[in-house]
């Protein structure tokens, strides 16, 4: 796999200018009292957090708690409730990988077609591919490990390939952000893991900011940073470094049962609360 | 018990079909099919992928609504006798806008799916189609109308051969448009069609480009029925692109395809209804049929 500068120039033969390139912990997303929710229902309290640059960060909550919602917001797809969304100039450019199931599988298209989706969208219309974009997107598919598949059909895909293609397509656009929704939905552990490896090296070796909603504590806890645990029961939502968070038995009150997260051997998992003031709660 | 006599069939009225005779009768009809068949088929494959069949059934049946009501509402005030037609025929009783604004009305709202919604889809479907097909009855029952029944009826839901040259400019003009703005446009119809909350999130107007594809769609049925009738819309709509995208293996492929199955469909079947004297439309659509058997075995026997 090819592990390219962090951050590279956008337009062919023109080498981004020191001006335009992000200064390092810059904050590219500001959320300052932003209320997400649909027309004028709001489904939480007010939320504050910055996404400084190179940060790692995790959304989670039980299912139907408003996840995608926060990230449709963040991105601008939804507007604010209330409050507002601050955004880093120039724009940060966010490369999205949606639940597989949002993806239609019937199209004729192959894994190449989908990537190539990727740089299509940031051109804009009757403008089309150029020999830059053909190379970004043949890196991009070769950075996830599918060069050998590249054109197979999309919907031929295994769950954990599927979930590799719609991240090449995401890492093909040159993200700033990479916003992950579910990305171990449809695979099992040792395909969740793979793609949360890969997650990682993205991260790492892009210097990426990457926001991952997940259900999967577990999985968050072991990668991010800092976490949006979200509770729509109690329109209450927390943010913080994942350790805080996450260990204060608030996951039990988040997911309405005795759950709680512990390092065990180096590693976080999630394991059921054992103390008798958890009784209640079985 | 004696038996009735054969009934003898004047064959020999009938021009061969490749006759100048022939021709001027079949000429504008084949043409404007084909047409049809290749605009439609291009849509077709958005329409089947997308899974919004039963929409563009609805769809065809609300442009009928739009045709009767332009000849109930042309009835109301007379045609000039000496001059053009003023703004009422032309544009307020005109079938083909009227058919527009409401396929366009119905597309958009039928096409998607409220986050929010009482009822699913398909009930909405199928109510708008019942309730288009009754409105279509209750405006031709209106006396007003009686002077152009035969030719209303014919049109939406009988055999109607002729095709006015008007109408069949009007339909090339529309097949062109919608072609050039597909092909323009391809990929961002791909990019909302295939995956939607993506497209939205990486800075594509996703619903703005829905619509789009939507209001070609409602073009293209709106025009294609006030010449061909619902019946072969609906057809050239749905089965040579559903028969493409069992060979086709890329996007392009189905399109080409597509196009090729609706050309085929809508001359062949015409061919075959002339010579042995079937009805156009059922030969057309029995046609189409067979290139989706076709189209099945191909993709059950090829190899990977």
């Amino acid at each position: 796999m090819t592990a390219p500068s962090p951050k590279r120039p956008d337009v062919p033969g023109v080498a981004e200018s020191p001006a335009a390139r992000p200064s390092p912990h810059r904050a590219l997303v500001t959320l300052e009292r932003v209320e997400i929710g649909y027309g004028r229902t709001s489904l939480f309290q007010p939320l504050d957090i910055a996404l400084q640059e190179g940060d790692f960060w995790g959304v989670v909550g039980p299912n139907g708690a408003g996840k995608t919602t926060l990230l449709r917001t963040l991105l601008g797809a939804l507007p604010a409730v209330k409050g507002r969304v601050r955004y880093a100039e120039p724009r940060p450019r966010f490369g999205y990988v949606p639940q597989q199931r949002e993806v239609a599988e019937q199209f004729p298209v192959t894994v190449r077609d989908v990537v190539r989706m990727g740089r299509a969208a940031r051109l804009g219309p009757l403008r089309w591919l150029g020999k830059q974009d053909h190379h970004d997107v043949e890196e991009a598919i070769g950075e996830v490990g599918l060069a050998h598949l590249a054109d197979r059909l999309f919907g031929r895909l295994s769950g954990g390939e599927k979930q590799r293609a719609l991240i090449a397509r995401a890492i093909a656009s040159r993200p700033d952000v990479l916003v992950l929704d579910e990305p171990t939905a449809a695979t099992d552990v040792a395909g969740g893991e793979r793609i949360m490896t890969l997650v990682g090296h993205l991260h790492r070796a892009h210097n990426l900011t990457v926001v991952l909603v997940s259900h999967d504590l577990g999985l968050v806890a072991r990668r991010a940073r800092h976490v949006v645990l979200l509770d729509k029961e109690r329109s209450r939502l927390w943010t913080g470094p994942v350790k805080d968070l996450l260990a204060e038995g608030r996951l039990a009150e988040a997911f309405g049962a005795p759950l709680d997260l512990r390092e065990v051997s180096g590693s976080v998992v999630l394991v059921p609360q054992r103390s008798p003031s958890s009784a209640d709660h079985d | 018990m004696p038996t009735a006599p054969p009934i003898e069939v004047a064959t020999d009225l009938i021009p061969p079909f490749f006759s100048a005779d022939a021709y001027s009768i079949w000429g504008p009809a084949v043409l404007a099919n084909l047409v049809a068949a290749v605009m439609l088929g291009v849509l077709g494959v958005y329409v089947v992928l997308r899974r919004v069949v039963f929409v563009s059934a609805a769809l065809s049946q609300i442009s009928t609504v739009g045709v009767a009501l332009g000849f109930y509402l042309g009835a109301f005030v007379a045609l000039p006798v000496d001059g053009p037609p003023g703004f009422y025929h032309t544009v307020l009783a005109n079938p083909v806008v009227l058919s527009f604004a409401l396929v366009a009305v119905g597309a958009l709202a039928l096409a998607f799916e409220p986050r929010r919604s009482h009822l699913g889809r398909d009930a909405r479907v199928g109510a708008v189609f019942v309730a288009s097909g009754a409105a279509v009855v209750l405006l031709l029952a209106s006396p007003r109308v009686v002077a152009d029944r035969h030719e209303v009826e014919a049109l939406l839901f009988g055999e109607a051969m002729a095709v006015a040259q008007p109408e069949l400019i009007a339909l090339c003009v529309a097949a062109g448009t919608i072609l050039l703005v597909h092909a323009l446009f391809y990929k961002e119809f791909l990019f909302v069609s295939l995956d939607r909350p993506t497209a939205q999130a990486t800075g594509l107007a996703a619903g703005r480009w829905d619509a789009v594809l939507m209001l070609t769609l409602a073009a293209a049925i709106s025009v294609a029925t006030r010449a061909i009738g619902p019946v072969a819309v609906f057809g050239y709509l749905v089965l040579p692109s559903t028969a493409a995208l069992l060979v086709a293996r890329r996007m392009w492929s189905a399109f080409l395809l597509a196009m090729l199955f609706g050309a085929l469909s809508a001359g062949l079947g015409y061919y075959v209804s002339w010579v042995y004297d079937l009805p156009t439309k059922s030969t057309g659509v029995a046609v189409a049929a067979v290139l989706i058997a076709l189209g099945w075995l191909v993709r059950r026997f090829r190899p990977e």
